[in-house]
């Protein structure tokens, strides 16, 4: 198994924001987390045609542009017959209890979640079929694996979103945010924490952090998020830590920032970064401290 | 606190420096003449001021090293606590100590295994309990810090 984590270092376009995409690759079938522009897709493609790879299944973490904006050129091409999110319409009954103030309706509801959710909204015009987080986990391939958020925390979310009396943000994210999708990858032994812009605090609290290789630091390695990650692992210094930050710090991003004491590899200062399932010696990678 | 640090690491010692001050947020200086007045055996490293936390001393080198410094200059390290980061956990450091107390990283295997500095942001190669030092915002006190890292519960 492979992973690209798609770097925009290199466009021609460096100050537009690309975001991210993730390409998941398992002999004949390919997954692809996030697809954040055209540029993305275009590259996204040349690896499936150069794995021959007809068809890929997008799993999008949650609505933002710098997530989204590849995915219906990737459907224009026919590369992608299935979306993979949070299809929240599905939702509104319990969102509309969750607000219990007797004053909306399930139509008020459903076109402000239409609205907030604009990107996954306009996929119901595309040539594609949707499927929900919580409903149709079972198209998954068997190497990956829903984390989170779980149900609950995303129904509370979003009924303080669609409350226009509360915050519109959860754990210092927007709501959008807040509601990422975390995937687990299993890399044969190697395990892969994909995040999303999720805040660390929507990570379900029995998930070990500790026990994985990669963790994607969530949005884009912003600050404030990664140390509440790094917190959560402790001590386990082999686990290696993937920045997808082709943002800049205009959202998230980890610009102008270090992470020093923990080992990061960031699409913007390091170009795309390959993981595969075979690479060895990812752990320990210094010398013997022996005579 | 004092750090003896193994001659064959020379090289990495501003490193170390900056390491030790961005870890304990004190300033650490190479004291110019070493445990015996022989530079061969060991660059030490002083807190400034160096009565900070005086009753801990840090060994960082080989194993050969630092059983060196326990057994020939043993009546030099006059701190009660001393913490070795080196090779060979399981060898009988506390018979060469004397009456001091010895720390060992409780993880640590014969063969201590180092990760690259670069990869971490730092230019010297990188153990398991520097990082962990390093890394830990929970605690204040450089003596909890330290048994923190080593994955010492309680002292001896």
């Amino acid at each position: 198994m492979e992973i690209y984590c798609l770097s925009s270092k290199d466009y021609d376009s460096s100050s537009k924001n690309d975001g991210d995409c993730i390409i998941i690759v398992d002999n004949d079938s390919a997954v692809i987390f996030d697809c954040g522009s055209e540029e993305h897709a275009r590259r996204a493609i040349e690896i499936l045609d150069e794995k021959g790879i007809e068809e890929a299944l997008v799993v999008l973490s949650h609505n933002d542009d710098d997530h989204f904006k590849g995915i219906p050129y990737l459907i224009q091409e026919g590369y992608v017959d299935t979306v993979f999110t949070l299809l929240l319409l599905k939702y509104k009954d319990e969102i509309l209890d969750e607000i219990g103030d007797g004053r909306r309706t399930r139509k008020a509801i459903g076109e402000q979640i239409m609205a907030m959710y604009d990107n996954i909204a306009s996929l119901g015009k595309e040539d594609v079929t949707l499927a929900d987080l919580y409903e149709d986990q079972q198209i998954l391939p068997s190497y990956l694996s829903v984390v989170g958020p779980e149900k609950d925390y995303v129904i509370k979310a979003a009924a303080k979103g669609l409350d226009t009396e509360k915050s519109d943000q959860v754990d210092s994210e927007s709501i959008t945010n807040a509601t990422s999708i975390q995937l687990c990858v299993q890399m044969g032994t190697p395990k892969v924490l994909l995040t999303g812009d999720c805040p660390p605090e929507a990570i379900p609290e029995d998930e070990d952090l500790s026990d994985y290789d990669y963790i994607q630091l969530p949005h884009h390695g912003k600050a404030a998020s990664a140390k509440k990650i790094f917190e959560r692992v402790g001590q386990n210094n082999e686990i290696i830590y993937i920045v997808s930050d082709n943002t800049g710090n205009s959202n998230g991003g980890s610009d102008n920032r270090t992470f020093k004491g923990h080992r990061c590899k960031n699409t913007r200062t390091d170009g795309d970064i390959y993981l595969s399932s075979k690479q060895e010696n990812y752990r320990r990678t210094g010398r013997p401290l022996c005579a | 606190m004092r750090v003896l640090l193994d001659p064959a690491f020379k090289t990495e010692l501003a490193s170390r420096l900056q390491f030790l001050y961005e870890t304990f947020g004190i300033y650490f200086l190479q004291k110019n003449d070493s445990t015996n007045g022989g530079e061969q055996d060991a660059l030490v490293i002083l807190s400034f001021p160096e009565s900070y936390e005086d009753e801990i001393c840090i060994i960082f080198g080989h194993n050969d090293f630092a059983a060196r410094m326990l057994r020939e200059q043993n009546h030099y390290i006059s701190e009660k606590n001393v913490f070795i980061i080196a090779c060979r956990g399981s060898y009988g450091w506390n018979m060469l100590a004397g009456k001091k107390i010895v720390y060992f990283p409780k993880y640590s295997e014969d063969i201590e295994l180092t990760y690259k500095g670069d990869e971490y942001g730092f230019d010297f190669d990188v153990t398991d309990a520097e990082l962990n030092l390093y890394n830990d915002t929970d605690h204040k006190d450089p003596y909890e810090k330290l048994l923190h890292a080593f994955k010492i519960d309680d002292s001896p």
